[in-house]
């Protein structure tokens, strides 16, 4: 028996292990890279650093990259775009489980609907659509979508499905709590570990996004980070492959440490902390 | 099988001709250029909205227009990367809102702007083609079938193939470009001369390092272009191109690399490929940049000639073009009448930034004044202005970028020894006509 | 089965309840209609058109451009590539995916540093396509990229493997990097799954004795049903649409080997003679495909449960 647990774990470090070189390589080759000329990278391939990380800086911001105006605007579209589609998507899940109403498999099926639908199929209807209705150049075509995230929804419904206590619900009825109130104190923190879930590949997402905004921003001021480092490549007689790589780097790192402080609701595992019963 | 092809291809071609009705029918301006005043209309904004592709031009904007003009309105620039440029623009210019007053088309794409009612004649706000001192071929990319003038450019991009002087000591026994072009006049002798450097070599050098090197040059040498009258049209240089790029892979002709891969870009500081088809911006941007190995530091410039090869070409360029319907048309005049003919502006700028230009009277002017160490004192300048006078553009259609890029794929499949040269041409043939339904086969 | 039944009498007492559910689904039912209602519209009217090039106004043809593209081998190839990429990435990364969520959720066989491990297998999903596409191009590279030197150096390869131009290669590259960035977080949604579900359940289904594999199999897959319906289709939807990888990577190249269903899509909406039409028309067909296939797993799936809920 212990022999055979012991077994089990080697395989299990094994395997993690493996993965996390996997997963971690990328992102050395990325750094490597941030620290070589763009003549090294040309050139060849390399995971050893090198010396021209301050050069390929000054390359960046020497193009105008406003690394803290476009970080500024990443942060604040990718964090409204999340809160809208998490709280929004929390409350369409909620009323698909715990609420019986008419229409309820019409919206049940636009949501599975418009889950299916080809994103780059309505790429040139929206931005049709947003020309003509005058939002070009602003953050509203980038944020209030996200009030209909049907992926979203539909995690979160599966998520309630498998696992919500309709009876808390009920109870707090008798207790005279109001329906949104009932939805705040008791649906969302229920919610939490599968919202965080969900909250990160939104944001994600949103942070990584960047045809919508390429399509649709033009003021430079208004560029995110992905649209600046896109920048860099408008260039047609040359590439500076390593400020390009930089500035990967450093879109990414926000992006990492958001992850990070995220990560430690799915880790920790605070799960449904109100039904222990 | 075949059955139902031939009903696509009647289908397609019963499609085509009510698309032509549709499109192909370029606007009838002509007549209105004679009797319409000959001068922009005046400013309606206070915003001259410009959209490019490349921060070249931005700068000059920067550095040079809005430095030397006092202007009473705003210039924005903005600009976009040429993977999304397109798809961006073309929606704006057809719904006209939020679309540039001013905007740059690359060479590649040109002339589907310039074709488009999208596009203004310039010759309707006051520039007159033959008077103007351009380049004809930078003149003949912006003039529809009409006679229109849809845009200028201030560049001229001629093409030239460059080459190790000490490699052709070497193995050609000569190394200065008056001897060494008679060896490489032609495709013929081209060939032959790749046979002895690899011979003498031992195969350790290839007198190019990838096919796609020269793909470009042989296209400019066809007679007639992709597409012909509205139909699909496929040269017998194509076929040539194929047999000899073929030759050139199975024979280990060329240094098997990828254009812009890390092994093309390698061999311009080491021995293992003789030359590189590049044109002028090349020289500066690419060869120059990485003659000098980046990691050990052992350089080969200076060790470098240019001759014209086996035929004229050139390669890029970037175009100023108005949109029809501004409500800046004086502004967006003024842009590009002055990035384009102001010669005081141009004399300037080509003394500043080395860039090679479209405009003759400052092309006379400045050429006898450069010669380039890296060319060990070849003034490289002189011979692109020889060499851009054998240019041909008429070949040149809308369409280039989409269906060269379909060709290059079958051209590898076939050289690569992937499929025989019928099959390889058919995939070829089916590909243009599933994105080209417009055209006649 | 008779679990909803018996749901659906106890609110069908308290019947004023029904208009919360109108109302809170109402902020949906808005964003639905502005941003998402018109763009697929316009798409499916596209379809019955022949809208091409620069051209603005709307010719209707009928049913024409399907009848074409059933019959068309280019739109056909792209299909089924679609199909051998999907398949070659998503059962490894279910398979995968599963086997590390038993593994991190079974308090059995902890290792040291679980939940750094954990938080780890998800940071390929945060690097952008085009970053991994760059990437990938240069580890792969030919002739002397660093993969072609390490197989030589150990005698795999006696010359360089031009990877990107063998068909097998280039989709098996495609599948792994597919793999590679949705493992992690397939492996996320399956624990937060596992986590969700009563943990009472877990310490009964032990104090009785059952063995890890059988808690496992009846009592972890069965109630972890909904959440794997989730996995199932929302793969199946985005591997449907796999667009930003094989285009990024060669551009569906060679020979058209890695060119996808949206591949095409955006090809014949944005190069050649931008035939909107047949873009509009393949997508719609796309979608009836993904539609299709949808309500097959759905169906399968809850057929099963039923019988496992008996």
């Amino acid at each position: 028996m212990k022999n055979r647990k012991f077994i089990k774990k080697a395989i299990k470090y094994f395997v993690s292990i493996i993965l996390f070189i996997l997963s971690v390589i990328p992102f050395w080759i990325l750094a490597v890279n941030a620290t070589r000329s763009t003549e090294q990278i040309q050139q060849g391939f390399s995971m050893i650093p090198s010396h021209f990380i301050s050069f390929n800086y000054e390359v960046l911001t020497g193009r105008g990259f406003g690394f803290y105006r476009g970080f500024a605007n990443s942060m604040f579209i990718s964090t409204s775009f999340t809160l809208v589609v998490l709280y929004f998507s929390a409350m369409t899940a909620y009323a698909l489980v715990v609420y019986e109403f008419k229409g309820k498999k019409v919206l049940f099926s636009i949501i599975a609907f418009v889950l299916m639908v080809p994103a780059q199929l309505s790429l040139i209807g929206f931005y049709k659509m947003m020309l003509n209705a005058g939002l070009t150049d602003s953050y509203i075509p980038l944020i209030l979508p996200g009030l209909a995230s049907p992926a979203t929804v539909f995690f979160m419904r599966q998520y309630l499905l498998s696992s919500f206590p309709i009876t808390l619900v009920q109870a707090a009825r008798i207790d005279g709590a109001t329906e949104l109130s009932i939805f705040h104190k008791i649906g969302l923190p229920l919610m939490k570990p599968g919202l965080a879930t969900m909250g990160i590949f939104t944001f994600v997402g949103s942070w990584n996004n960047l045809i919508v905004p390429l399509m649709l921003i033009s003021t430079e001021d208004k560029y995110t980070l992905p649209m600046l480092v896109q920048l860099l490549k408008a260039d047609i007689y040359r590439t500076e492959y390593g400020s390009i790589y930089l500035g990967v780097a450093m879109t990414i790192l926000p992006l990492v440490l958001v992850y990070a402080a995220f990560s430690k609701f799915i880790i920790a595992g605070v799960a449904l902390g109100g039904v222990k019963e | 099988m075949k059955r139902t092809l031939s009903l696509l291809l009647v289908f397609v071609m019963l499609f085509s001709l009510v698309g032509c009705g549709n499109t192909a029918t370029p606007e009838p301006t002509e007549k209105q250029a004679e009797t319409v005043a000959t001068e922009p209309t005046a400013n309606k904004g206070d915003t001259l909205v410009v959209w490019t592709f490349t921060d070249e031009l931005k700068g000059i904007i920067e550095n040079y227009y809005e430095k030397n003009n006092d202007l009473d309105y705003k210039i924005e620039v903005v600009v976009v990367p040429n993977e999304n440029y397109q798809s961006k623009l073309d929606p704006a210019l057809g719904s006209g809102k939020a679309a540039p007053d001013v905007f740059a088309v690359e060479a590649a794409y040109a002339k589907k702007y310039f074709n488009s009612k999208y596009t203004k004649d310039l010759r309707t706000i006051g520039i007159e083609p033959t008077e103007i001192p351009v380049m004809q071929y930078v003149k003949d990319v912006a003039t529809t079938e009409n006679g229109e003038l849809k845009g200028l450019s201030w560049q001229a991009t001629p093409g030239a193939y460059f080459y190790r002087r000490s490699l052709a000591e070497k193995y050609l026994g000569v190394s200065e470009p008056e001897d060494v072009q008679p060896l490489l006049a032609d495709f013929d002798k081209f060939y032959n001369a790749a046979l002895t450097i690899k011979e003498k070599s031992n195969g350790e050098t290839a007198i190019i390092s990838s096919l796609g090197d020269f793909t470009k040059v042989f296209k400019a040498d066809r007679g007639e272009g992709w597409i012909v009258d509205n139909k699909f049209t496929i040269d017998p240089k194509i076929e040539e191109l194929m047999e000899i790029g073929k030759k050139f892979t199975d024979e280990g002709l060329t240094n098997d690399a990828e254009q812009w891969s890390e092994t093309w870009f390698a061999s311009m500081s080491n021995d293992e490929v003789f030359g590189y088809f590049l044109p002028t911006w090349g020289l500066h941007y690419v060869l120059k940049t990485n003659a000098e190995n980046a990691n050990s530091g052992d350089t080969t410039a200076g060790d470098w000639a240019m001759v014209q090869g086996p035929a004229p070409y050139f390669w890029g360029g970037t175009w100023l073009t108005m949109r029809e319907g501004t409500e800046m048309e004086q502004a967006a005049y003024d842009l590009i009448n002055y990035l384009t003919l102001n010669e005081e502006f141009l004399t300037t700028y080509a003394k500043e930034s080395g860039d090679f230009l479209a405009n003759m009277n400052v092309v006379e002017n400045v050429k006898d004044t450069y010669a380039d160490e890296f060319l060990a004192g070849q003034n490289q300048y002189a011979m692109f202005a020889e060499m851009a006078k054998g240019i041909d553009a008429t070949t040149m259609t809308g369409s280039d970028l989409d269906i060269d890029e379909l060709f290059d794929e079958q051209l590898k499949a076939y050289t690569k020894g992937e499929k025989n040269k019928e099959d390889a041409l058919e995939s070829f043939t089916s590909s243009v006509k599933d994105a080209f339904p417009n055209l006649d086969y | 089965m008779e679990l909803t039944k018996s749901k659906k009498k106890r609110k069908g007492g308290i019947a004023n309840y029904s208009k919360y559910g109108q109302m809170f689904a109402i902020p949906f039912i808005i964003g639905f209609l502005l941003f998402q209602l018109y763009p697929i519209i316009y798409t499916i009217t596209l379809s019955f058109t022949d809208l091409a090039g620069w051209e603005t106004e709307l010719n209707f043809v009928g049913f024409k451009n399907y009848i074409h593209i059933l019959h068309n081998d280019h739109f056909l190839r792209a299909l089924k590539n679609t199909w051998i990429i999907w398949g070659m990435n998503f059962i490894p990364q279910l398979l995968v995916a599963l086997i590390l969520a038993k593994w991190f959720t079974d308090n059995a066989v902890k290792i040291k540093g679980e939940g750094m491990f954990k938080a780890i297998f998800y940071l390929p999903n945060i690097i952008t396509a085009a970053s991994l596409a760059i990437l990938f191009n240069s580890l792969f590279g030919f002739p002397h990229g660093p993969i072609n030197q390490i197989l030589i150096h150990f005698d795999v390869l006696q010359e360089p493997f031009e990877f990107f131009r063998s068909k097998p290669g280039t989709r098996i590259i495609v599948a792994f990097i597919q793999f590679w960035r949705w493992y992690g977080s397939t492996f996320i949604i399956l624990c937060a799954g596992i986590m969700g579900i009563n943990p009472s359940l877990f310490e009964a289904a032990k104090i009785d004795g059952a063995s890890d594999w059988k808690i496992f199999t009846n009592i972890t897959l069965p109630l972890l049903k909904p959440i794997t319906l989730y996995i199932l289709i929302t793969s199946l939807v985005g591997g449907m649409q796999m667009f930003d990888i094989p285009f990024l990577l060669t551009g569906g190249g060679p020979d058209y080997a890695v060119e996808t269903g949206m591949i095409y899509v955006y090809n014949q909406a944005f190069t050649g003679n931008r035939n909107f039409f047949m873009s509009a028309t393949a997508s719609v067909v796309l979608l009836l495909i993904i539609m299709v296939f949808s309500a097959l797993i759905y169906y399968v799936m809850n057929k099963d449960k039923r019988k496992v809920s008996r």
